[in-house]
């Protein structure tokens, strides 16, 4: 484990304890205070479990499996075709999504939903279309 | 785009995962390469070409109609 993985796994475990402390003393609203213990529990977690996974794979037959599985994740990550894939993956997912909305934010204005539900939908579509947007033309001047 | 990859490796009795771990690419990268499934970038072209000490030509045959 780096000192900078150490540093980042510390300060989740320092805002997990912040969260929870917050919940069961601070908060007097109920629904709130569940918020921030659940959230306090999820960085403590966060932070938590890779310092037992180090711990764990110390002995040195754990520790070549879990190097080997480091650098399996790691070509995985810089592959090109995999890269290409995550990409297109992700632009079907762009797609299917946008759809998904706009029928969706349709169907409801049918069912007479409030006018707000059907509003947030479409407004969520145009602004995914809006991030897209803005991103290609930023990454189109960048290259 | 046709290449000689894989005529290559077995030539020099290579594997498929040495390749891929000596260029820094997944197993499955060199199979959907040899099987023509996939066109690897500029900057493989010439990681494989140096690997075999050829030249990127010597490895993929660019045709026209396939585009």
């Amino acid at each position: 484990m780096t000192k900078k993985e150490r540093n980042r796994h510390f300060i989740n475990i320092s805002i997990g304890c912040v969260l929870f402390i917050l919940g069961i003393t601070g908060i007097s609203d109920e629904y709130y205070a569940l918020m921030a213990c659940v959230g306090g529990a999820t960085f403590f977690a966060n932070g938590v479990l890779p310092f037992f996974s180090n711990f764990y794979y110390r002995s040195p037959k754990r520790r070549k499996k879990y190097e080997e599985r480091l650098h399996k994740r790691k070509i995985n990550y810089i592959d090109e075709r995999k890269k290409f894939l995550r990409d297109k993956a992700a632009h079907v997912s762009y797609m299917f999504m946008w759809m998904i909305l706009l029928l969706l934010a349709f169907i409801l204005t049918l069912l007479k939903v409030e006018w707000w539900v059907a509003a947030m939908l479409a407004g969520l579509s145009v602004l995914q279309y809006l991030i897209a947007s803005v991103a290609f033309f930023y990454l189109e001047r960048k290259m | 785009m046709k290449n000689r990859l894989e005529e290559l490796r077995k030539q020099r009795g290579i594997k498929q995962e040495e390749l891929a771990e000596a260029v820094q690419v997944s197993r499955q990268t060199i199979g959907s390469l040899e099987n023509g499934r996939y066109n690897p970038s500029i900057l493989l072209a010439f990681k494989l070409a140096g690997y075999f000490g050829v030249t990127i030509e010597d490895i993929f045959i660019y045709e026209e109609d396939a585009e």
